[in-house]
């Protein structure tokens, strides 16, 4: 049996996805016969030796039922960075499809591998919550609007924005990341292109109370520089504005010693 | 005096509180009704000051002027500092536009006493309500609620916040008598049984949270009452209270209030202190051991008689588990494929998490030394407590943990205080 390349929409396309696998398994084409890619056109010469088909035409058979357990593992896991998520995932079903017991085992590797990545897309969705900072745009009607400039390392902006929806759900608001953009205007989300941080608007005049908070809320006679970067890891600290203080406050400690 | 000059001194007078959890509160979102706000189970730390410690909520006062002459405290009325008192409308414009930009889950307001309890009472519920009514505001609000205050003004308190705590202060009674001679114990604790009954009967402790975002509240048996609980905080340090009377201390508190957090803070000295109060700082590793054992105490099944060392107090040295661990040799090695799910919450470096891990995988097939890795649980310091069929501990392997951990300490010591 030759390979096959199955194409999906996007880096979320779970729809897609989850359609090839039940075609892919209906037809009983083992894992190391699937090659998965996007639709991204840089990509198509690469591939060009094997038959391909887009995963949303794919006829999927209906009736491929998994521990749900596994399925909540495995949504998460879909939206990490790394490529071989879909490998991975087409060989857990393929194997639990095999032996339903296998998704029982906490010890199996495949497992122990989803469960990691799923745990890490679940951490990033919790710091982009934390981390997004919005500044108020005031357009020329006298509109408010919140936008924020936000970089993830997993594919999680979509799956995130329910929560700032229940949270901001009056306010008109836009969170611009390199890969997606997603903006609320009260009634609708809508998901555009990606965006640079030279499209997010420069700090507004309110945010030096923020500042002026932050650098008074420092117990200078607790100084644990360590503990802060494990709280906020320094890969946020760019597009963080009350990041910029930190040396400053930590210094000021230091010196007085 | 503007604002950012208030919320300087309000905020920095704030800072000795250390709560800032934004936990516990039933699940709530401002979509259907145009507020703003939401809440999870479980808070969000927005930031991290340098000092490490979590920024989750405009932790400010209302006022640092106080009646209340305490010793321990920066604000005490003998105290020569800054002055300043927020206007209620101000306290609500800037948690609106914190949390419109994202940097707060919401409100943790305290206060110095002044005119009265009472009167400050109410000021800081005019506050809550506010937010609440005037704004429609979902967010987290913690009150720290002033000793004395009327069991009516508690009620009120307890129907806008989340969360009311009242600080203990002190471990000991006689402390509080010394250091805090104008507050008394018996009207801190008062106020704690106020809220602890105003909250049973809401029946908050006992409802379930709502399954599905946004859903229609069912009917109510009660009012709401600051549904995440009562915390409260203790200063160590400033007082010659060994670790065995303050864990005594937290474990009568929360049996007798159902308090969902005792917070500890150590005492750091504060400008112009009065005589009668240590010069020196109490190690914030006593603190954190203190957090440490009051987990152990909560979650692990430990008795507080087994973990602190015969002077009564707890190792600096190492956690208190592995203390009890090195203190107790004959309850090791264990067997990881046989030992009760007791047992193995009492082994070094297992966490609950683990624990779960390793019961669920030895029903599949025996745990072997390789799995530990694969588990991510932190092996040397599982290894010198525990049998497994491809390992046995040797003599002396727990001596040497100890002595590889008191050179990793002297190496962090001096990391510490590096920036980068």
């Amino acid at each position: 049996m030759n390979a096959l390349t199955v194409t999906l929409l996007s880096e979320t396309d779970w729809e897609g996805f989850s359609q090839a696998v039940r075609f892919l398994i209906g037809q009983g084409v083992p894992p190391n016969r699937v090659i998965w890619r996007l639709a991204d056109p840089r990509e198509i010469e690469l591939f060009e030796a094997t038959e391909t088909a887009a995963a949303r035409d794919l006829p999927a058979k209906a009736g491929l039922y998994l521990p749900a357990s596994f399925v909540d593992v495995a949504r998460l896991a879909f939206l990490h960075k790394a490529r071989a998520r879909f490998d991975v995932l087409y060989r857990t079903v393929w194997r639990i499809g095999e032996n339903r017991q296998r998704w029982q085992n906490p010890l199996d590797p495949d497992r122990l591998q989803l469960e990691q990545m799923s745990r890490q897309v679940r951490r990033e969705m919790h710091w982009m919550k934390a981390f997004v900072r919005f500044r108020r745009r005031v357009d020329a009607a006298g509109k408010q609007r919140y936008i924020a400039w936000f970089e993830p390392q997993h594919h999680i902006v979509e799956a995130v924005a329910p929560f700032f929806i229940r949270r901001f759900g009056a306010m008109r608001w836009v969170i611009l990341t390199p890969r997606v953009s997603i903006a609320w205007d009260g009634g609708v989300l809508s998901v555009g292109a990606g965006a640079k941080k030279a499209d997010a608007p420069p700090a507004d005049a309110g945010e030096a109370l923020w500042l002026a908070y932050y650098q008074s809320i420092f117990n200078p006679a607790r100084l644990n520089v360590r503990a802060m970067k494990k709280g906020m890891p320094v890969r946020y600290w760019s597009n963080l504005p009350e990041a910029a203080s930190i040396g400053l406050l930590a210094r000021g400690y230091s010196e007085k010693n | 005096m503007d604002i950012q000059r208030k919320l300087g001194i309000l905020a920095g007078a704030a800072k000795y509180d250390a709560s800032c959890a934004s936990s516990g509160a039933t699940r709530r979102g401002s979509i259907t009704d145009k507020g703003l706000g939401s809440t999870e189970r479980s808070g969000i730390c927005h930031s991290f000051g340098p000092d490490g410690r979590c920024i989750s909520l405009l932790k400010v006062l209302l006022t640092n002027w106080c009646v209340y002459d305490c010793q321990y405290c920066v604000n005490r009325r003998s105290s020569d500092i800054p002055r300043a008192r927020f206007q209620i409308e101000e306290i609500v414009r800037l948690t609106l536009d914190f949390y419109r930009r994202n940097v707060i889950e919401g409100l943790f307001l305290s206060s110095g006493v002044i005119r009265g309890p009472d009167y400050t009472m109410e000021q800081m519920i005019a506050v809550a309500r506010s937010l609440r009514e005037q704004h429609g505001f979902r967010g987290y609000i913690h009150l720290k609620t002033i000793p004395n205050a009327s069991e009516e003004l508690v009620r009120r308190a307890g129907r806008y916040a989340d969360r009311l705590s009242v600080n203990i202060e002190l471990p000991t009674a006689e402390s509080l008598t010394r250091l805090a001679p104008e507050k008394e114990a018996g009207a801190i604790k008062r106020t704690m049984a106020q809220i602890r009954s105003a909250h049973d009967e809401s029946g908050e402790a006992t409802r379930k949270p709502r399954s599905l975002p946004d859903a229609p509240p069912k009917p109510q048996r009660a009012p709401r009452f600051a549904p995440a609980g009562q915390s409260t905080q203790m200063i160590v340090g400033a007082d010659g209270s060994s670790d065995r009377a303050i864990l005594d201390t937290s474990a009568a508190l929360y049996s007798a209030y159902r308090l969902k957090r005792v917070y500890y803070s150590a005492f750091s000295p504060i400008p112009r202190a009065p005589p009668g109060l240590p010069v020196q700082a109490a190690p914030l590793l006593r603190e954190h051991r203190l957090y440490q054992a009051d987990w152990l105490l909560r979650f692990y099944g430990f008795g507080q008689d087994e973990i602190v060392m015969p002077d009564g107090m707890l190792s600096l040295e190492v956690d208190p588990k592995l203390a009890w661990a090195l203190a107790n040799p004959s309850h090791f090695p264990v067997d990881l494929n046989r030992a009760s799910k007791q047992q193995l919450l009492r082994v070094p470096g297992l966490g609950i998490r683990s624990v779960e891990r390793l019961l669920a995988g030895r029903r599949v097939r025996g745990i072997r030394r390789g799995d530990l890795d694969r588990l991510s649980i932190a092996v040397a310091k599982v290894l010198p407590f525990v049998v497994l069929p491809d390992h046995r501990p040797r003599d002396g392997d727990a001596r040497r943990l100890l002595a590889g951990l008191r050179q990793a300490r002297r190496a962090t010591q001096l990391d510490l205080f590096a920036e980068s």
